[in-house]
């Protein structure tokens, strides 16, 4: 497609009519509370009294914070939970139905999808009876005999951490099945059939049919599940608030302590800025690495 | 295109502009003006006002049509629901405006709200550095030794139980100082007991700590669970270290470093040996299988439905508990050790503040005096709130009158240890995650005290 001669072109008014509302709504929304927030990173404010000016300052304190580093690490762990685990699953499961094509697919996929229009509340709510000592989970395994493995999944220091992350992995794989099947139908049925025709299996099928197919898809199931899983807030807050001891502790979780708790505005919005980093740099480097090892 | 990059350019600039040139909290308007003056602390507490104490009916009818801006926890509600009417038939020109909210979410904004425009007039905080702390720092509420003194508040209560709410002028330590709020009730952990399993094991409610163990011990034996307890709230545990430690500490002493009284220390073998009694108790299996993984609802719950002999908890627990065990509840203050004082962790409720930016001043003294006033006692005791004045009250409900005798014992014996999490801004975090790991046998007493200590030092030396 030839480009365009550079000169200045008419505006679309029509185009920009429409766009203006919501650029309003994204610069008050979006951009300003996040140039306010790098702003207030830059001081030392408990909210009340005038703040002190602190510049840089709060960002080595934040960076070096032993506390942060665990929080981030485990913010790393969620990452897996909510990306890894369900893009898999999501994949897998498309791919079985591209073969099979069941039927009753409409309602098996408003089942799935179910989870992302409940209240996190509801499901950190729900999960923690599911977890408890008493919970269901409990009472199947000693039903087939494994009773030794019973605890208190999300009371013990081991477990806590990967049974949240499992709750991450329930609210997001649905949303991840829905969009491969959504773009698995637009793929022709011809290259699966071409694909089936040349012997290949279900992986090589799924490697060379289904993945370079979705990969619009797979580009915005990345950017969802990475900053969802590295924002987690609610189900943390809902469930173990950090705990036991300090084992599901997450950066959300001290950017509401430092600015609402202890009155370090300062602080908190230091962890929001890096927060953001972290989660503009991993999206950024997954494109990076996914540009330059595609080939449309 | 061009105008597109022009015009993404001019939204980004603008919303620097708006953000860049202000410093937050500077006399742009974003806190109190007043304040600016006080970024050190003001060494000087604010002086009364000209109003005449004790506020005169004439007084308030002088200030017309007024409307008294009130914000009270979600736990008064009731209350409120009687104290209010009662309030605007006295005083027919006030109209009370009440918000009622959510604990969590009072502590998060009364702070805010008392430093803004409209703020009330009348609002509850909370004791310790986090909130009555910030607020009086900031100037945002109003002395009340002259409230005190006019309406004979001593000839009610404990004075000993001012100091939860008396601070330096500057906010930066309590215990002592002007008085700033005042609570009617109290709210305190104690042992609520299942009355038929006790029977069961042939015991009486334990008096002493030494009969509470061997209370427990008797129903580790008999094949029940000695103590329900439900720790993913974080606090729960340490409400049952408060009442273990109540039973080997002093209770002033425990006052006292919560207070921030100089060269006190959490590291003291009598926290030691209470510390290494709750993890025996722990190895023993005296509390449930995964108890860091139950809710506090959900163990009041299990412990409403026969699960376990004993629940160390707060008597907000009653309704609950009185609703599902009936007559079956019983409830003490916390086991005495050998100093025979009951004591363990308990305060007065929510701290009624007056705010220092009133315009209805009288009116707003009036109404927390109305609260304070000792002849409303009843009106608490009927809502199953413990009036914490001296005068007798009485209670149709078996269980509320256990908890109001368990209080007249603690409170006669000075025994409210307060709450742990009031002695820093940090301390909620480091005292709860910290018991969850000691408990767990992830750290040591000795590990636990220094990191409580060090937190507390910390803390103290930046104010």
């Amino acid at each position: 497609m030839a480009s365009p001669a550079v000169r200045f072109q008419r505006p679309d008014v029509l185009a920009w009519t429409l766009v203006i509302p919501a650029m309003i709504i994204f610069a008050l929304f979006v951009l300003y509370p996040l140039t306010r927030t790098v702003w207030l990173s830059l001081w030392e404010w408990d909210g009340l009294t005038p703040a002190t000016w602190a510049g840089l300052g709060n960002y080595p304190n934040v960076l070096t914070d032993p506390k942060m580093h665990s929080a981030f690490a485990h913010s790393l762990v969620f990452l897996f939970f909510y990306t890894v685990i369900p893009i898999t699953i999501g994949i897998t499961i498309t791919a079985v139905i591209m073969r099979t094509n069941p039927r009753g697919q409409m309602t098996f996929r408003a089942i799935l999808f179910l989870p992302q229009i409940l209240s996190t509340v509801v499901i950190a709510v729900a999960w923690r009876w599911i977890y408890a000592p008493d919970g269901p989970i409990n009472s199947l395994l000693s039903a087939i005999g494994f009773d030794q493995l019973t605890r208190a999944w999300l009371g013990d220091f081991d477990t806590a951490l990967p049974s949240l992350g499992i709750i991450g992995t329930w609210i997001v794989y649905g949303f991840c099945m829905i969009l491969f099947i959504a773009g698995a139908q637009k793929i022709p049925r011809e290259l699966f059939e071409a694909a089936r025709i040349d012997g290949a299996g279900a992986l090589a099928e799924i490697r060379h049919v289904l993945l370079p197919g979705l990969r619009r898809e797979m580009t915005v199931v990345l950017i969802f599940t990475i900053t969802l899983g590295l924002r987690n807030f609610d189900i943390v807050w809902n469930t173990t608030q950090g705990g036991p001891g300090t084992t599901t502790t997450v950066p959300s979780l001290y950017i509401y302590q430092e600015t609402f708790l202890y009155r370090n505005v300062g602080v908190g919005a230091t962890i929001s800025v890096l927060l953001t980093i972290i989660i503009l740099a991993t999206t950024g480097i997954t494109m990076a690495v996914r540009n330059r090892r595609g080939a449309s | 295109m061009k105008i597109g990059k022009v015009v993404i350019a001019l939204a980004i600039g603008g919303s620097l502009v708006l953000t860049g040139c202000s410093s937050p909290g500077g006399s742009e308007g974003e806190g109190d003006p007043a304040s600016e003056s006080s970024a050190a602390g003001d060494p000087t507490a604010e002086a009364p006002t000209g109003v005449v104490l004790p506020v005169t009916a004439e007084a308030i009818a002088d200030m017309g049509p007024t409307t008294l801006s009130v914000w009270a926890d979600g736990g008064e509600e009731l209350t409120m629901a009687q104290l209010i009417p009662q309030f605007e038939a006295m005083y027919p020109n006030i109209t009370v405006d009440l918000t009622l909210k959510g604990f969590d979410d009072l502590m998060s904004t009364v702070v805010p709200a008392l430093s803004g425009d409209s703020a009330p007039d009348v609002a509850q905080g909370n004791q310790g550095y986090a909130v009555d702390g910030t607020l009086v720092g900031a100037d945002l509420i109003r002395p009340l030794d002259d409230v005190a003194t006019a309406y004979g508040w001593a000839n009610s209560y404990n004075v000993s139980d001012y100091g939860q709410f008396s601070w330096a002028p500057d906010g930066s330590s309590f215990g002592s100082g002007t008085l700033y709020g005042m609570s009617p009730v109290t709210e305190f952990v104690g042992v609520f007991y299942n009355k038929s399993k006790l029977a069961d094991l042939g015991l009486e409610a334990p008096q002493t700590f030494e009969e509470f163990e061997a209370a427990l011990a008797a129903a580790k034996s008999a094949g029940e669970l000695p103590i329900m307890m439900g720790n993913s709230d974080k606090y729960p545990a340490t409400h049952v270290y408060g009442v273990i430690q109540g039973a080997f500490t002093p209770a002033q002493n425990t006052r006292d470093w919560i207070g921030g009284s100089a060269g006190s220390t959490f590291n003291d073998p009598t926290n030691e040996q209470a510390l290494n009694s709750m993890k025996q108790w722990a190895d023993e299996g005296y509390f449930p299988k995964g108890f860091n993984g139950i809710s506090a609802d959900d163990a009041t719950a299990q412990f409403g439905s026969g699960d376990g002999v004993f629940l160390i908890g707060g008597t907000w627990n009653a309704g609950a508990i009185n609703k599902t065990l009936g007559a079956d509840a019983g409830f003490i203050s916390a086991p005495s050790g050998s100093s025979g004082a009951s004591a363990g962790t308990g305060s007065l409720g929510l701290g009624w503040h007056v705010s220092s930016k009133t315009d209805a001043e009288p009116a707003a003294i009036a109404f927390v005096a109305m609260i304070m006033d000792s002849a409303n006692a009843q009106v608490f005791a009927d809502l199953n709130r413990i009036p914490a004045s001296n005068g007798t009250v009485s209670s149709s409900n078996a269980l509320f009158e256990e908890q109001i005798r368990g209080a007249a014992r603690t409170l006669a014996d000075s025994g409210q240890t307060y709450y742990f999490d009031w002695a820093t801004e940090t301390m909620y975090d480091v005292f709860t995650a910290s018991l969850q790991e000691f408990l767990d046998g992830r750290i040591s007493a000795a590990d636990f005290m220094s990191v409580v200590q060090t937190d507390w030092d910390t803390f103290l030396a930046n104010r």
